[in-house]
Formats: structure tokens, C-alpha cells, sequence
């Protein structure tokens, strides 16, 4: 198995557990992101190690340390936007609730208030 | 679910739609799009020429000034349309998402979010991280020693194993934004 596909399986290892219920909206998207997430920190890796023995090849440790950081922010846009996705599906459905119950609930409310 | 209902329906006579997150938003959509466009531009020419004048950090600050004036500008936008909403995610489980990710991918462990956060709502936070990652990307351009050049009078570039990660990362981070807005635009036709 490639160095990919071992970061690969650790990330999709933790994503069903890190979004407990709302891994089945996630899925759709995550996988995807992640693989290309996976790829992206292995080729950090082998870029500051080809540079550390050719200095004309790959790029330096503090590099790969700001791509790090970039990556990190990237890995985050992808968990918000996952996040997003969620909250637009709730929002859906609470609205539909809404139109559905409209009706009702005016008078329900009139009632109480 | 009943709650959120009632109380959507009580504040105001009759039942107004819930909102959790802020409305779909064109501007961010074409705007970002061309920074997109812009900054794949900017970080390949200058990858393609390391080593040589037009590789440098200086022939590039007029880019950058604009990147930075676009991404200032959608930040500042989405901020101001924030609404109040926030990202709303409750800041455990958000804790534990990015600290999982984090320790199975090997990142560096970010701050955990305590309180009730920045408030800032999802896209914002997204922008943010746009922002914040051309900012990263300025840093690596102008620092000789992460250009190691051997040509002394061009002491700043993007070595181009560099610029090729940096265009992947960076698309990752917006392309994730530009998610958002088409699922909120295909929300708003709908």
C-alpha cells in the first residue's frame, strides 16, 4: 500500500467518528477531499526530503512547514464547508416543516400568546 | 424541532423562515472565482520562472496587492452579511473534528474554540482561511531562505515543487468555499 493510501485509510478511519450523525451528509463530499488531502501531505514529505539531499530539488523544511499550515487551513475549509452542507439540509427541512405547518401552528399560537 | 417552530412562528405573527446560515451571495461567488483564476495564474508564472527577474517577489507585489484587495474585500463583505448566524456547530464537536483530523493526518494542532467562538458564520470562516493562506503564500515568495537561489541578484522565488503544491492547496481551500455558495444558490432556486 502507497504512502497515499495509508494516510488516506487513517483519515477515512477517523471521519465516520469525528462526525458522528452527520457523517451520512458528509460522505458525499468528504472522501474525495480527503484523497486529494492525502496526497498533498505525502508530497510535502517527499519535497523536503528530495531537498534535503539535492538542494536544487524539492523545497526547504520551513517550507514545508508553511505548506503545512496551508494544508491545515484547506483541511478546515473542507470540514466547514461539510459543516455547511448540514446546516443548509436543516435549514431545508425546518423550513419545510414551517410551510408545511403554517396553517395549524398560527392558530396553535394565537391561542397561547 | 417543535421549539425552533413555535419560536420561528411566535416572535412575529406568522411563521418566518428559519435561517442558519447566510444567504447565497453572487458576489462572493464571482469574485472568488477570479481570485481563483488570478492567483493560479500568479503562483504558476512565478514557479515557471524561479531562478530568474521575472520569478522574483517584486515582480509579482502588484498581483499580490490585488489578491489581497479582493480577498480583504469578500472577507469584509461576508462579515458584514454574517447575520448573526454564526457557524453553527457547537465548539466540542467541532474540538474533536479538526483534533481527530489533525492527529491522523499529522498536521500541527490548532487552537481549540472555547466560549461561544468568533461567531463568524461559515463562509466567513472559509474566506478567512483564504485570506490567510495568500498570506502564507507571501511569506514563502519574499524569504530567500526558502528559495535557496543561486542566482544572487534574484534572491527571492517560488521553487517550482512549491508553486505546484501551493496551487493545489490553495484550490482545495477556495474550491471549498465555492461549494458552499452553489449549495446555497441551488437552495435559493429551489
Amino acid at each position: 500500500m502507497s504512502a497515499v493510501d495509508d494516510v488516506f485509510k487513517a483519515l477515512m478511519d477517523e471521519a465516520p467518528k469525528a462526525f458522528g450523525a452527520a457523517w451520512k451528509d458528509a460522505k458525499s463530499f468528504l472522501p474525495t477531499e480527503l484523497r486529494k488531502m492525502a496526497l498533498q501531505l505525502v508530497s510535502i514529505a517527499e519535497n523536503v526530503a528530495k531537498f534535503e539531499a539535492d538542494d536544487t530539488q524539492g523545497y526547504p523544511p520551513a517550507t514545508g512547514k508553511a505548506l503545512l499550515e496551508m494544508q491545515k487551513r484547506a483541511t478546515e475549509n473542507v470540514l466547514i464547508a461539510v459543516t455547511a452542507l448540514t446546516i443548509i439540509a436543516l435549514e431545508d427541512t425546518l423550513n419545510a416543516v414551517l410551510k408545511a405547518a403554517k396553517g395549524i401552528l398560527g392558530t396553535v399560537i394565537d391561542g397561547l400568546i | 424541532l417543535l421549539g425552533i417552530v413555535i419560536g420561528s412562528c411566535a416572535a412575529i405573527e406568522g411563521c418566518h423562515p428559519v435561517v442558519l446560515i447566510s444567504p447565497y451571495d453572487a458576489t462572493v461567488e464571482s469574485v472568488l472565482q477570479g481570485y481563483r483564476y488570478s492567483l493560479n495564474v500568479l503562483v504558476k508564472r512565478a514557479g515557471g520562472a524561479a531562478g530568474t527577474a521575472a520569478g522574483t517577489f517584486d515582480a509579482s507585489k502588484d498581483a499580490y496587492v490585488d489578491l489581497e484587495a479582493k480577498i480583504d474585500g469578500l472577507v469584509a463583505q461576508a462579515k458584514a452579511q454574517d447575520q448573526g448566524v454564526g457557524c453553527k456547530l457547537d465548539d466540542k464537536t467541532w474540538n474533536r473534528i479538526k483534533a481527530q483530523f489533525a492527529k491522523a493526518a499529522g498536521l500541527p494542532a490548532s487552537n481549540p474554540t472555547t466560549g461561544d467562538g468568533d461567531g463568524y458564520g461559515c463562509v466567513t470562516m472559509m474566506l478567512s482561511n483564504v485570506q490567510q493562506n495568500l498570506a502564507t503564500l507571501e511569506s514563502i515568495h519574499k524569504d530567500p531562505a526558502q528559495c535557496v537561489s543561486k542566482v544572487p541578484e534574484f534572491p527571492t522565488c517560488l521553487r517550482p515543487a512549491a508553486a505546484q503544491d501551493i496551487v493545489n492547496i490553495s484550490n482545495q481551500t477556495i474550491d471549498a468555499a465555492l461549494f458552499v455558495e452553489h449549495a446555497l444558490k441551488k437552495q435559493e432556486t429551489n
